[in-house]
Formats: structure tokens, C-alpha cells, sequence
């Protein structure tokens, strides 16, 4: 049996790793791809776009550099190289490494948007356990701040936090500083509409399983309410919110890229947004390549709690 | 008290517990009616809001709300409430425009997966999942930093970047009805796999498009505001409601009004839409 | 305190029922699911209630454990189990009964144990809610339970998930779960339902058992045959009220009500092929239709004529799923031929390889090897394009009609689907009426959705549909499985009747024996994916050659000659 259940794990892993290496391949060279449809001069936009009036000789050296003049599938196996290398290049706008610019910028965004992923789930678990009571208002309630909750832009909710805790109440700062204070209106603004879509998918498969056969079958050895919620139907409930939370990350970083705007927080999100803004796209490249790997990751880490959780899962590859 | 053997139908329905009548929800027919003005402001702003969206009134600026200005004015004077309605319709139709893109995108992908053999399958299948990578905003980052920043880039990027979920979600519909009783009943009868296709695996699969159109305009309309408050959808002076809030944050610290009603109705269109789509969602399950 | 402690002094019935009424829902739409009901059981005692769907027996059940669901109003002059009064008891009272001093066994212990937990938690759960035992003790305790109730090699079981265990160990389980903490009176609800018989008969004797160590069980089931086996005394329960109480010997023999009558009359085992269940009348002879020979004179399968060619004929088939060591081999080498107005059953436990058969003879799944023919002409190893026109000639009818009609369409709509091509509009209206009249089901009844539909007329929708396409073979998948007993007489006796009237062939694959021994003229029994058996069907009835045969017959409940 044991013998079994790890050669069952090594398959998964090593299936997971095979799929991360692909999906991370395959990110590569679509966002290679997407680049090169920029219109204009590559060139040009390597020097600073046509406001800079490089001269024919610059040019000419940077095409030299950086292939622009070689045949596209070459430029292709070139940059696929310089990536195994580890090589990200150099910011056109701000003269930079990419990888130093990562290396500034990523730490501060994966902990606003780990954050908020905690945040979002403490709110959807205390959202779904206060409603599942049974109460056909406290069900309509909860069905409003889910709704609402996930209706929220979070550029929105972001300047109305601002205007009332900071400028009205003046109990956080409204830039995000490095303090501790700072990160409270983000990760609040961060979590608060990702909450709304846990909160829902969770309270679907609470009901679910609080009217399935094996709830009536603990009611009847004499189950308390609480105890069905806590050793049973929580864990039915989690399962389906844990299979988004790889989603629900994604959709964090990309959210980051407004809240830290609207908080003037250096990050991830404000380093895409400048770069997009100057077709920067050595950056570009970068940023999306990082968060595509959080990505994997991340769908590696939740499929490998999901089998944790769920036997059915595990055992299920033999 | 005796039952004579011949009464005892047993070709009579179960009884059941009496159908309680199903209760008109008020949040319903309120996101209803929301919508309805919503059609309206887009189609003839002017029967809701007579005054001019563009009318300059530098002595008017920053009017705090009162009754003849219920949302107050802006920097320039102009009168919130009548931007936020003459911008109904640019709004609307990026969300729409948006949808149909996503949804047209993924309907092609999911068809061709599922009807285009195993090959095409399998390279559609690791395509979607590749795309899942890559969360939504920073896909339609990616389609502006090709097409550059405006109203229709906006709603491409925000289109293009829906495509994946939606595709997936078709694709395991179209799975699931192909592999049905009844899809094996129609091959049973001799149907052409033409027949088959159109009257029962297309019809049956696609049924809960409209539910997840709805739910995906409200999505989109919050996606596309947020580019313009980024500054790469609509852009100022144009009344849309993204590019409003974008020039409006400037004075949140003294115009709150300018951040609020614009941010409001948003909030109220993603509401309408959610509602109504959770509605026909639920309605559509019941009925399968 | 325990709540046995007050037992010790209570004496009279273990459990006391006294005009119980549940009705759930307020002001108008108050509907009273159980009526007026009052029972008692004494320790030791064994009382089935029987009832068809919607009887309310399952919620009476459950009243007793103070389950009857969110919003029951149960009202009773008398509700008391060991001395306990339930109907005045609060949550805290009643979770001290639960589990303590009454267990409950439900159907389909998949969905019953927490798939998320191992069998030893919820075996336990029992021990720790009441008697506060020690994970250790626990762990103990649960492992003499899974011995008790013969789960073999209970340490491994333990750790075990439910998913990991098969249909008969998971209702063990179950079982185990439910005695854990000792009570004294067991409900055990429809218990067998989704089990094979062999599977069945094991349980059935484990309950057996657990009756005759002083324990009261109340048993619910819709099958007279279970009831037979365990039961003193049956309850017979009809739209929330009892129509028919009595020992088990005497309500089996007919009881003292016309409905018990039909009850027992719905019940195939023993009636001989050729009469119809319901009213025990003789079918009329085959009639003999142009262009088919009658494939037989008399009934009963003593004569049977094989001069003409078989409708349908399988030689050699084989089909094997997955590669390796993961190959599932469902079929493995099947000869059968299917003649113009006969059935030949096809019975076996699941996972003998019945359903592939089916597939096969069916065309939906091709076989490794082997062919088959339809009317004397290849039907598998062709492409599909050469199939689909001679499609209508081999129809099916499958357990769950619901499932297998498009969910949009109209009744009318489905069986319209199924008629040949080319009718004018008003030809396809008169035939779909025609094809209604035919299932005896009412032709206002087109308009509707097969879901608002009864499951018994759901079914024969079923049979409308394969009925409309005019084929010579129909393969009847569990036609009647997922039936109450008196809707399934109906159906058997309507599938006997069009057979007889248009010279069809069936294929009827099926677990339940007495159905088989019924409706076949020959029959094949299968293990393995193997036909281990095959004959006329009285011949391998009454004296099986093959041991599984015998196995399978010892393990049908039968009820006792009337």
C-alpha cells in the first residue's frame, strides 16, 4: 500500500514538473511572439523609442547587439537561450537589468498578493461558516456581500479606502510606504473582491455537503451542528476554493498592477504598467514570464494540498 | 378503510411535495429595471439627462451634489450626472464588444478542440492552459503593448484576455453533452453526425452561453474601466466612466462626488449583471 | 451520564410510535407526508416497513432520530424509544440518542461515509461522541467493529478511504459505524439497494445476526424479498399511511389489503413466462406477422423453434479495456444468437461484462475480435457510414430514460425523433399518438418534458422511443431496476405484450433474477466476462450445471409460496 502511494507522488511530481517546464516554455516563446508584433523599429524602441533621434550608426550597433537583423527563428533560438541562461536583458527605458529591476520589484508585490490570497480566504471562511446557518436571511445577506464583494473594482474601492481612512480618518498612510501601516489599505483593497468569488464557490459546496447522505449520517451517530461543519463539511467546502487559489494569485498580480498605482507602491504591477506605457518590452517580457512562473508554482503548490485534502485524488493513478 | 385493486394506478405521478410558487426575488427585478435604464441612457441619453455632457462652465467647477446638480459638477463645471449618462453607452458597449470577442474567440477554440480530432485537441487543450498562466489584466497589458492605448485596444485586450476561461468552460460542455444518453440515443437512431451536431450537442452545450455573457459583461465593464483609470482605455475628456474616475482622482481629497458616482454605477452595472446572470444560470440548471 | 443508565429501569417496547405525523411547509402549501402512523418494536424484533416511493416510509424513519428534515413539523401522541421520549426532546437530548441508543444504516454507503475521512474516523466517530474514548481506544475498538461485522484484514480497512473499499465492504463499514457505540435499536434504510445479491444476502445475514444478539431493527426497503429475509413483522405503508400491518408470513401470503395483494402480486419471482404480473392473466399467443416466422408454438421455452435466422448473432466477441497490467477484459469470447420474437437474459453481477455485451451487440462499442451479424449481415467491423441506415433495426431501452433524452425536448418531440424519415407532418402526429397509445400512456402527455414525468412513465417513454424507430431487436438494459415493484410489473407486462403483438427479439440484461426467470426464453449467465451458463431458462433455473449459477440462485431472496 505504501509502496503504491509513492510511486503514485513520484508520478505526480514528476508529471507536475514535465507541465511546469512546458507551460513555462511555451509562456516564453507566445510572449517572444507577442513582442515582435510591436509596430515600429525594435531598434529605435531599444534606444528609446523615435523622440530619441538616434543616428543611423546607433542603430545599426544595436540591431548588431541584439539580432534585429538576423532571421526571426534565429532571434528566436537566441533569446530562448539567453532566458536558460537566466538572461532577461536590459530595460530600454531605464537602462537597468531586467533581472535587478525583478529583483527590486517582485518581493514587494508577492507579499502584498500573499497577503491578500490569506486575507481573502480568513474573509471567505468567516463569510461562508456566519451564513451557513441555515437562515433564509443570513443566506440572502451573504448572497448580497458576495455579490457586492466581487462587483468592486478594485481602482474604486482602492481611492474610496484612501478617502476614508487615510485623508478622512487619517488611520493609515495613503502612499504605501515600506511600514507595516502601509500594507493595510493594499492588501485590504487586494482581497476584498477575490474574497467575494471564494466566499461564493465555498458556501456552493458547504450546502452541498451539509445536505449530502454522509451529513445525515453523522447527524445520526449523534454529530453536534458544529462538529459536521468542522470535521466534515469545512474540508468539502475548502476544496474547490483551494483548486482557485492558483487562479485567484493570478488575478491578484494583475490587480496589483492598479493597487499599486493607486497607493504609489513600487512593484510588479507599477514596473508592467510603466513598461507597457513605453513599450519597454524587454521588461514586459520579464514580468510576464515571472508571474507565469508564480503561476506554476503556485498550481503545483495547490494541486499538491488539494491531494492532501482529497484521498480520492491521490489514490486515484495507481 | 379498503382500496379496491383496480383504483391503484400504477401509471399515476409520485406525489410530490405541492411546487412552492416560485417567489419574485426583489433583487431580480431590480437589476431588471437597472438594466432597463441602462438601454436607455445608452440608446437616447438625452431622455435621461437633457443638459450637455461637454458644456464648459468654469463658474459651476466643483459644485458639491444638490438638486440641480444630484452628482455635482467637475473641474471644468460640468454637470456629473449628465457625463456618467452620455457615458452610459461608451461604457456598455466596450463591456458588450468585449464579451462578444471573448466568447466568439473561445466558441472557435472550444469547437475546433472538440470536433477537430485528438491532434487539435491536444494542441488547443495545452494552448488554453498556457494562457491560464497568464492572470487577465496582464494579458490585456500585453495586446495594448501591441495595439497601443485606447478605447478599442481596451476592449480587444479585455476580449482576448477572457478567451481562455471561457473556452474551457465551452470545451467541457461540449465534452460532457457529446458523451451524454441522449447524444448515444440520436447515434442509436441513425443521425447523421451533421444532425447530431447541430440539433442536439450544439443546442445543448451552448445553452448556458447566456448565462455566462451576462455575468461576463459586468466583468468586462469593471476590466475596461480599470484600463482607462490606467490611462490605456478611454481617455479624458471623454465621458466614460473609467476615463472620469481616472481625471477625478486628482481631487478626491476635495471633490469626493467626482470618485464616488462614477465608481457607484459601476459597481451597480457589475451588480445588475451578476444578478441577472446567476439568475438565468440557476434557471438553466434547473431546467437540465 | 450515559443515556443507557435510564434504560436500565424502562420496560416495555424498545420503541413506541403512536400517530406520528410529519407534514411539512405552513399555511397553504402544507403538505402531510406521514399519517397517523403507530408501531412498535420489542428488543430483539425485526419490523420491515415496505412501501413504494413516496410512502413516506424513509421519513418516518427518520423522525424517530429527530431527522425528518429541515422544516418537518412531527407531531405524535406517542414517539419513544427505550424509554426516551423523542418528540418532546431537544437538540442536546437528541444527539445523545443518536448514534447511542439508535443507529442508522442508509443506502449507498459511498455517499453515506465522508469521502474526505478514513474509515476508521467514521467508524469511531460513534465512540468518541459518546463514550469519550481515547484516539487510542478508539483505534481498538474500530478494528474489533470491522472484524464484527466481517470486513476482512480490518487493520488495513481502517486506514483506508471509503472509495478504496468496494460496494459490500463500504456498507460494512456503515454497518460498523452504526453499532459502534452499542444501540439498541437499529434503522436500517433500504441497506441493500445499490448491491449486488450475493453481496446482498451477506448483509442481509449480518443484520440477521445483529437482531438475534437483542438488538430492534427496523427495516425499510421497497423489496418484499429482503423484507422476507429478515422481517417478523412488515409494515405496509402507501402515500404516508399504513394500509397493512401483520407478521411477515402473513402479509407475503397477501396480507388483508388489496394493495398488499398487489405488492406481492409485483413481485415476478415464480410467475411462469407468458402471464402478466399484474392481473396473473395468460398473455395471448405470439401472433404471426408477415415476413417473420413465429419463432416459436408454445410458451414456457420448451418448444422453441431455432429454424429461422437469428435477428442479431455475436461469434467469438472479446473486448478488452486498458493496456497492461491496468487491462480490464470486460468480454472474453461470447457466442449468441437473438431470434425473432424470443429474449434471451443476459444476467451476472456488475462488472461481469453485461453492459459491454450489450454496447457490443449494440454497435456502440466494437469488439477486439470476433463478429456480429444484424438480420444475417455484418454489423460490427464495418464503418459506422454503413451502419447508420440499418441504426433503427436494433433499438435500446436503458435503466434511466431521463438521462438519454435530450433535456429540451417534448416527449412528443423525442418519440417524433425516432420515426422513420420522411413521414408528411400530420403521418408523424398520428404516429407519435399511435406510439403513446401503445405504452398505454395518455397522448396529452407529448407536450411535456420527460423530467415532469413519473419514473414509470418516463419508461415507457423510453420504450415509445425504441418502439417508433420499428426495430426487429431490442436490448433492454435494466429496464426496470431503478422502478417501484408495482410500476416495474406494469412495464414487464406491457414489454411481454409488444413483444408477443410484433414478433420482437430482446436482449434483457439484467441483476435481478426474478425479472430474468420471468421474461426469458433462454438465458445466459455471465462471471468475468464470460458466459458460464447458457440455456433454456427453466432448464438452468431449476438445475444449474455451473456453481456460480447456483451460487447466485441460493443468494436470491425468495419470497414463500403463496
Amino acid at each position: 500500500m505504501h509502496g503504491t502511494r509513492a510511486r503514485s507522488v513520484a508520478r505526480w511530481a514528476a508529471r507536475s514538473a514535465l507541465r511546469a517546464a512546458v507551460v513555462l516554455w511555451a509562456s516564453a516563446t507566445l510572449v517572444f511572439f507577442i513582442t515582435r508584433l510591436v509596430p515600429g523599429d525594435p531598434a529605435e524602441a531599444a534606444l528609446g523609442g523615435p523622440g530619441s533621434q538616434a543616428s543611423e550608426e546607433a542603430l545599426a550597433a544595436v540591431r548588431e547587439r541584439f539580432g534585429f537583423d538576423q532571421p526571426l527563428i534565429v532571434q528566436y533560438g537566441m533569446a530562448m537561450l539567453a532566458l536558460l541562461r537566466l538572461d532577461l536583458g536590459t530595460s530600454y527605458s531605464l537602462r537597468q537589468p531586467v533581472a535587478q529591476i525583478l529583483g527590486d520589484t517582485v518581493p514587494g508585490t508577492v507579499i502584498l498578493a500573499v497577503l491578500a490570497l490569506l486575507l481573502a480566504w480568513v474573509l471567505a471562511l468567516a463569510l461562508t461558516l456566519a451564513q451557513s446557518r441555515g437562515s433564509r436571511v443570513g443566506a440572502a445577506v451573504g448572497d448580497t456581500v458576495e455579490i457586492v464583494a466581487s462587483a468592486v473594482p478594485h481602482f474604486w474601492l482602492g481611492t474610496i479606502l484612501i478617502a476614508v481612512f487615510s485623508t478622512g480618518l487619517s488611520w493609515f498612510p495613503p502612499v504605501s510606504t515600506g511600514t507595516p501601516a502601509g500594507l493595510v489599505l493594499p492588501v485590504v483593497t487586494l482581497a476584498i473582491p477575490i474574497a467575494g468569488f471564494l466566499a461564493h464557490v465555498m458556501r456552493g459546496s458547504l450546502d452541498e455537503a451539509l445536505r449530502s447522505p454522509f451529513a445525515v449520517s453523522a447527524l445520526a451517530r449523534g454529530e453536534t451542528e458544529t462538529g459536521l461543519r468542522s470535521r466534515h463539511a469545512l474540508r468539502h467546502a475548502a476544496l474547490p476554493a483551494l483548486g482557485l487559489s492558483a487562479w485567484a494569485f493570478g488575478y491578484l498580480v494583475g490587480g496589483a498592477v492598479v493597487v499599486e498605482t493607486i497607493f504609489a507602491r513600487p512593484g510588479l504591477g507599477r514596473s508592467l504598467l510603466q513598461a507597457v506605457t513605453v513599450r519597454d518590452v524587454p521588461v514586459v517580457t520579464g514580468v510576464v514570464l515571472v508571474s507565469a512562473l508564480v503561476y506554476v508554482v503556485l498550481t503545483i503548490v495547490t494541486d499538491a494540498l488539494t491531494r492532501l485534502v482529497d484521498p480520492r485524488i491521490a489514490t486515484e493513478v495507481r | 378503510m379498503t382500496l379496491d385493486a383496480a383504483t391503484i394506478d400504477p401509471l399515476r405521478p409520485p406525489p410530490r411535495p405541492e411546487r412552492r410558487r416560485r417567489r419574485v426575488r426583489v433583487g431580480e427585478v431590480v437589476a431588471v429595471l437597472f438594466t432597463v435604464a441602462l438601454v436607455i441612457a445608452s440608446v437616447a441619453p438625452g431622455l435621461l439627462a437633457p443638459l450637455d455632457p461637454t458644456a464648459v462652465a468654469p463658474l459651476e467647477a466643483f459644485r458639491p451634489p444638490s438638486p440641480s446638480h444630484p452628482f455635482g459638477t467637475d473641474e471644468s463645471g460640468r454637470d456629473v450626472y449628465t457625463r456618467l449618462v452620455h457615458g452610459t453607452g461608451a461604457s456598455l458597449l466596450i463591456g458588450l464588444a468585449a464579451t462578444a470577442i471573448g466568447l466568439g474567440t473561445a466558441l472557435v477554440l472550444a469547437l475546433v478542440a472538440v470536433f477537430g480530432g485528438r491532434v487539435a485537441d491536444g494542441i488547443v487543450g495545452r494552448t488554453i492552459e498556457v494562457l491560464f498562466a497568464f492572470p487577465a489584466l496582464l494579458s490585456a497589458l500585453l495586446v495594448i503593448l501591441v495595439l497601443g492605448p485606447g478605447p478599442v485596444a481596451a476592449t480587444v485586450a479585455v476580449g482576448l484576455s477572457t478567451a481562455p476561461g471561457y473556452a474551457r468552460i465551452i470545451r467541457t460542455s461540449l465534452l460532457t453533452v457529446r458523451a451524454s444518453g441522449y447524444v448515444e440515443s440520436a447515434r442509436l437512431l441513425g443521425h447523421s453526425p451533421a444532425r447530431v451536431v447541430l440539433r442536439t450537442i450544439l443546442p445543448n452545450a451552448l445553452a448556458p452561453l447566456l448565462a455566462l455573457a451576462t455575468l461576463g459583461v459586468g466583468q468586462a465593464v469593471v476590466w475596461a474601466s480599470s484600463l482607462s483609470f490606467l490611462g490605456l482605455g478611454a481617455q479624458p475628456p471623454a465621458p466614460e466612466w473609467g476615463a472620469m474616475l481616472a481625471s477625478a482622482r486628482v481631487y478626491l481629497t476635495t471633490a469626493w462626488w467626482l470618485t464616488v458616482f462614477p465608481g457607484l454605477l459601476i459597481v451597480a452595472t457589475t451588480l445588475a449583471a451578476t444578478a441577472i446572470g446567476r439568475s438565468l444560470d440557476a434557471r438553466s440548471r434547473r431546467s437540465s | 451520564m450515559s443515556a443507557r443508565d435510564v434504560s436500565e429501569t424502562s420496560t416495555g417496547p424498545l420503541l413506541e410510535l403512536d400517530g406520528l405525523t410529519v407534514s411539512f411547509g405552513s399555511g397553504s402549501s402544507r403538505t402531510t407526508v406521514v399519517r397517523d402512523v403507530s408501531f412498535s418494536i420489542a428488543a430483539g424484533e425485526c419490523v420491515a416497513i415496505v412501501g413504494e416511493s413516496g410512502s413516506g416510509k424513509s421519513v418516518t424513519a427518520r423522525s424517530i432520530l429527530g431527522l425528518a428534515g429541515p422544516g418537518a413539523i412531527v407531531e405524535a401522541r406517542r414517539l419513544a424509544v427505550d424509554g426516551h421520549d423523542v418528540s418532546r426532546a431537544g437538540g442536546r437530548e437528541l444527539r445523545r440518542l443518536r448514534g447511542d441508543v439508535v443507529g442508522l444504516i442508509s443506502q449507498d454507503a459511498l455517499v453515506s461515509l465522508d469521502p474526505l475521512r478514513r474509515v476508521a474516523a467514521e467508524v469511531g466517530d460513534p465512540l468518541r461522541l459518546h463514550r469519550d474514548a481515547s484516539r487510542r481506544e478508539r483505534d481498538g475498538a474500530v478494528i474489533e467493529l470491522l472484524d464484527r461485522v466481517g470486513i476482512p484484514r480490518p487493520e488495513v480497512r481502517a486506514r483506508q478511504y471509503p472509495h478504496q473499499l468496494s460496494g459490500g465492504l463500504r456498507q460494512r463499514a456503515l454497518i460498523a459505524s452504526a453499532i459502534a457505540a452499542g444501540p439498541r435499536l437499529l434503522i436500517a434504510d433500504e441497506p441493500t439497494t445499490a448491491l449486488d445479491m450475493t453481496v446482498q444476502a451477506g448483509i442481509l445475514r449480518l443484520l440477521g445476526a445483529l437482531r438475534d444478539e437483542d438488538t430492534g431493527l427496523l427495516l425499510i426497503s421497497h423489496d418484499l424479498g429482503v423484507v422476507a429475509a429478515v422481517a417478523d413483522r412488515v409494515v405496509v405503508m402507501r402515500n404516508g399511511s399504513i394500509v397493512d400491518e401483520g407478521a411477515t408470513a402473513a402479509i407475503l401470503a397477501g396480507g388483508s389489503h388489496a394493495y398488499t395483494r398487489q405488492l406481492v402480486r409485483a413481485v415476478p419471482a415464480g410467475v411462469p413466462r407468458g402471464t402478466a404480473l399484474l392481473s396473473r392473466e395468460p398473455l395471448p399467443t405470439a401472433t404471426t406477422i408477415a415476413g417473420h416466422t413465429p419463432a416459436r408454438e408454445g410458451r414456457g421455452g420448451a418448444s422453441l423453434d431455432r429454424e429461422g435466422r437469428a435477428v442479431l448473432s455475436a461469434r467469438g466477441v472479446a473486448k478488452t479495456f486498458g493496456h497492461g497490467t491496468d487491462a480490464t477484459h470486460a468480454v472474453r469470447g461470447i457466442d449468441l444468437d437473438v431470434h425473432p420474437g424470443e429474449t434471451i437474459g443476459v444476467v451476472g453481477e456488475s462488472g461481469g461484462g453485461k453492459t459491454t455485451l450489450g454496447r457490443i451487440l449494440l454497435a456502440l462499442t466494437e469488439p477486439d475480435v470476433g463478429t456480429v451479424l444484424l438480420d444475417g449481415e455484418p454489423w460490427s467491423g464495418i464503418r459506422e457510414r454503413e451502419r447508420r441506415s440499418r441504426r433503427r433495426l436494433a433499438g435500446l431501452v436503458s435503466q434511466d430514460t431521463s438521462s438519454s433524452v435530450d433535456p429540451r425536448w417534448s416527449v412528443g418531440r423525442v418519440i417524433a425523433d425516432a420515426l422513420p424519415p420522411r413521414l408528411t407532418s400530420d403521418e408523424r402526429r398520428r404516429r407519435v399518438r399511435d406510439a403513446l397509445a401503445d405504452v398505454a400512456l395518455d397522448p396529452d402527455l407529448r407536450t411535456r418534458s420527460p423530467r415532469t414525468l413519473s419514473g414509470g412513465q418516463r419508461q415507457r417513454v423510453g420504450i415509445a422511443r425504441a418502439l417508433a424507430a420499428e426495430p426487429r431487436v431490442i436490448v433492454l438494459d435494466e429496464p426496470v431496476s431503478a422502478l417501484d415493484a408495482t410500476v416495474a410489473a406494469g412495464v414487464l407486462d406491457l414489454l411481454d405484450a409488444l413483444q408477443r403483438d410484433r414478433g420482437l427479439a430482446y436482449v434483457l440484461i439484467s441483476h435481478d433474477l426474478s425479472v430474468v426467470r420471468h421474461m426469458s426464453d433462454r438465458v445466459a449467465v455471465m462471471l468475468d466476462g464470460v458466459v458460464v451458463e447458457t440455456g433454456p431458462t427453466e432448464a438452468v433455473f431449476s438445475s444449474p450445471s455451473h456453481e456460480y449459477t447456483r451460487r447466485l440462485l441460493a443468494d436470491v431472496p425468495v419470497l414463500p409460496p403463496a
